[in-house]
């Protein structure tokens, strides 16, 4: 049995809570606007997280899209002066925006398992009912990821949903993508709640947690992290 | 102690689900018993009625009486039925609740709000039983489909349930991780819990049921003891639609089979120093696929079999051009092709076929992969793959065999020089497996390249011409028809004998 738990916290490991506090403020801040250089180290902060989490490749990539977003940002700013630039600028600025908010959604999806989050919501004092509906959110999304690749790799041999063709009537190719992926999903939801019901879901009794959340060190340190952000932006 | 009086169920809303009427039977405690039957005969149904399902779950009407343990179980909610019986369900991928198998194991009991402590016992306890400690931590989506159904097993059996239903459990599973099945099944069976299983695949079985069940039209049709069902010959029990009980069967396959005729055709399609490395983000890189040279005769039917990790799945998307970052050179009929060239020329026929079928209707799904469509050839192929009536019908209303067909058909019409089948067979029964290998003989006649990955043996035997089996990325070994190296007997033994490489297995988050 020890080595049950062990297996599961083995290396870098955050509270789901903790997770949810950083989506949330980090979020927060850079929907508060904030300069450049906090923006930069949030990236970076959620970059590391996510490097923790054993997502290297996926961090680098966020990490340096950013950065060449802050790069084309600032020559624009500087050498262009004329109609174009707002464009530019608007555009960079909304992305750069969007980047960590995908890292920190990252963060969570990828290394929250669903046990773990019952765990954290119930502790939480989260009603029972909506608990339920979350944790098949985050089931959901590896499930949609799979059809998605399939679902590509299917309109690609079809020679549907790319190239000029999809750019000109994206209505189409939406729903080139919609309909199976819609199809797919309904098809396993209602297998995967067959499957649930026959194992006693929603019986009228308090669901125990069997599973262990709390907090440790890494937890505190990033919420010091996040703390130290607020400071950061108050003076 | 399972009892059916007089019952009777019809689905309200779904067409191609067949409902039952009048069944009567009586399932003793501790008994093994097996439904079989075609598609469409109510099996299932027949699964669902006793764990609870149909009329709680599925919307129907439902007749009659089912007993568990003397109870009538018609009014009781679904949650007090689970706790005596577990179900384990037919596709692996969607019958897990949690992400990691721990949790998975645990899911059952917390629903029932028993203790943790003593979650923590009855879970070991199962583990221990089934011996799944290695699987202990790992995240579902990472593992086999064997793997995935033992975990289902153990994780019903920690419930304590005193009957397991299974429903076509074996469907998406290899050889080996099907003496693994029943090397669980043997397990609970000691146990002297009662087993109802519904499957195609009978040969696993045969040791372990007690008593068989044929089902027809919603009815049961006749009833067997183990000596009586096993006192059938082939041909009765292929006439009823059912499958091998055991591999001796198999010789018999060669005389009524008529696809085997070895086509004359010497163009070879070829593929050149092909390799595929993975770079996964956790476990750095390994070699997928390593291939120096195979050459492949054209329009014959091709199986590709290995074990989970084998690199199956990648060399056929390799082939078809879908797979990234894929060194080495594919010619057919001695032209190299680019990658990207592939994809245009190939098709892949996925496992689910729901995920490539985008329109509206059949017609439209066929014109869609045309360029400039030709209504003869059209119409030929649409009478070819017995569609003709289905025209107008939206593909998701059609069963899981019409869509695979209309999937295939789209492929013709594009005129794809190559169709690569993922497990096409599994889940059919006897007869629409041999229709399967007449259409496909229609495929090879005109595709360039037919392969079909695929564990099924009574498949292979029935219409492939090939067989090339692959283990650790690399092609072991290639058997033809044409030099003689493809019998029946040789097969099987290649089968039973499949190397399983645990260090390969592609695990994308593990």
């Amino acid at each position: 049995m020890e080595q049950r738990k062990e297996k599961t916290k083995k290396g870098f490991w955050l509270d789901p809570r903790s997770k949810l506090l950083i989506i949330l403020s980090m979020n927060g801040l850079v929907v508060t606007g904030v300069e450049n250089w906090v923006l930069s180290l949030i990236v970076v902060f959620l970059g590391v997280l996510l490097m923790l989490s054993k997502y290297v490749r996926s961090a680098v990539k966020f990490m340096l899209t950013f950065a060449v977003l802050l790069f084309i940002e600032i020559i624009v700013w500087h050498y262009v002066t004329t109609g174009p630039m707002v464009y530019i600028i608007v555009f960079t600025g909304l992305v750069k925006k969007f980047i960590p908010a995908i890292m920190s959604a990252m963060v969570f999806i990828y290394t929250t398992t669903v046990s773990e989050l019952a765990s954290a919501l119930a502790r939480m004092h989260v009603p029972e009912k909506m608990i339920l509906p979350i944790l098949v959110i985050l089931r959901f999304f590896p499930t949609v990821q799979e059809e998605w690749d399939c679902i590509k790799d299917a309109m690609k041999m079809r020679g549907i949903g790319n190239g000029v063709k999809s750019v000109l009537s994206p209505m189409r190719s939406m729903e080139y993508t919609l309909v199976p992926l819609i199809s797919t999903s309904v098809k396993t939801g209602e297998e995967l709640s067959a499957s649930a019901l026959t194992r006693g879901l929603g019986a009228p009794v308090k669901r125990t947690n069997s599973c262990q959340v709390g907090f440790s060190w890494p937890d505190f340190l990033v919420i010091a992290v996040a703390a130290v952000f607020f400071v950061l932006i108050t003076f | 102690m399972i009892c059916f009086q007089d019952v009777s169920f019809q689905y309200e809303a779904q067409k191609e689900k067949a409902g039952v009427t009048n069944i009567n039977f009586t399932i003793k405690p501790g008994e093994f018993v097996l439904f079989c039957g075609l598609s469409g005969s109510g099996k299932s149904t027949i699964s669902r009625l006793i764990n609870g399902l149909a009329s709680n779950f599925y919307e129907g009407r439902l007749a009659g009486e089912i007993l568990l343990a003397g109870k009538d179980i018609k009014n009781k909610p679904l949650y007090e039925i689970s706790q005596s019986v577990a179900s384990v369900f037919q596709n692996p991928r969607s019958q897990f609740f949690a992400t990691d198998t721990n949790g998975e194991l645990a899911f059952g009991c917390e629903n029932m709000g028993l203790p943790v402590n003593e979650i923590d016992e009855r879970v070991e306890e199962a583990v221990s039983f089934f011996h799944v400690e290695n699987l202990l931590g790992r995240n579902l989506f990472c593992l086999s489909g064997g793997e995935k159904q033992r975990i289902a097993c153990a994780s019903s059996y920690s419930m304590d349930p005193d009957i397991f239903v299974l429903d076509e459990p074996s469907s998406n599973l290899d050889y080996r991780s099907i003496e693994d099945l029943k090397i669980v099944l043997t397990k609970i069976k000691e146990q002297g819990k009662t087993v109802v299983i519904i499957e195609h695949r009978l040969y696993y079985l045969m040791d372990l049921v007690d008593r068989v069940f044929y089902m027809e039209d919603g009815s049961i049709k006749e009833e067997f003891s183990n000596a009586q069902f096993r006192r059938l010959n082939y041909a009765t029990r292929s006439k009823m639609g059912l499958r091998i009980i055991n591999f001796n069967e198999l010789y018999e396959y060669q005389g009524n089979c008529k696809a085997c005729s070895v086509s004359s055709g010497q163009q070879q399609f070829e593929l050149e120093n092909v390799s595929v490395t993975h770079k996964n983000e956790s476990r750095g890189k390994r070699k997928v696929l390593n291939i120096p040279r195979l050459a492949l005769p054209q329009h014959e039917i091709i199986a590709l079999i290995g074990h989970n990790g084998a690199g199956k799945s990648t060399l056929a998307r390799t082939i078809c051009g879908l797979q990234k970052h894929a060194k080495g050179t594919v010619r057919i009929e001695r032209d190299a092709v680019a990658r990207k060239k592939r994809i245009h020329k190939s098709y892949l026929v996925m496992q689910d076929v729901n995920h490539q079928l985008f329109t509206e209707n059949v017609k439209e799904e066929l014109i869609l992969g045309m360029k400039n469509p030709d209504y003869d050839k059209f119409n030929q192929i649409l009478e070819k793959m017995d569609l003709s009536q289905y025209q107008e019908q939206h593909p998701m209303a059609l069963s899981g065999g019409q869509k695979q067909r209309v999937a295939i058909a789209a492929a013709m019409t594009s005129g794809k020089e190559v169709i690569i089948l993922d497990e096409p067979t599994s889940g059919l029964d006897y007869r629409q497996m041999v229709n399967f290998s007449e259409l496909l003989q229609e495929v090879s006649d005109t595709s360039k390249i037919t392969m079909v990955i695929t564990h099924d043996i009574e498949f292979i035997i029935n219409c492939c011409t090939v067989v090339v089996k692959m283990e650790a990325g690399n092609v072991a070994e290639v058997y033809s028809k044409r030099d003689g190296t493809l019998t029946t007997e040789h097969i099987i033994d290649v089968i039973q004998n499949l190397e399983d490489n645990e260090s390969l297995k592609y695990r994308r988050k593990g």
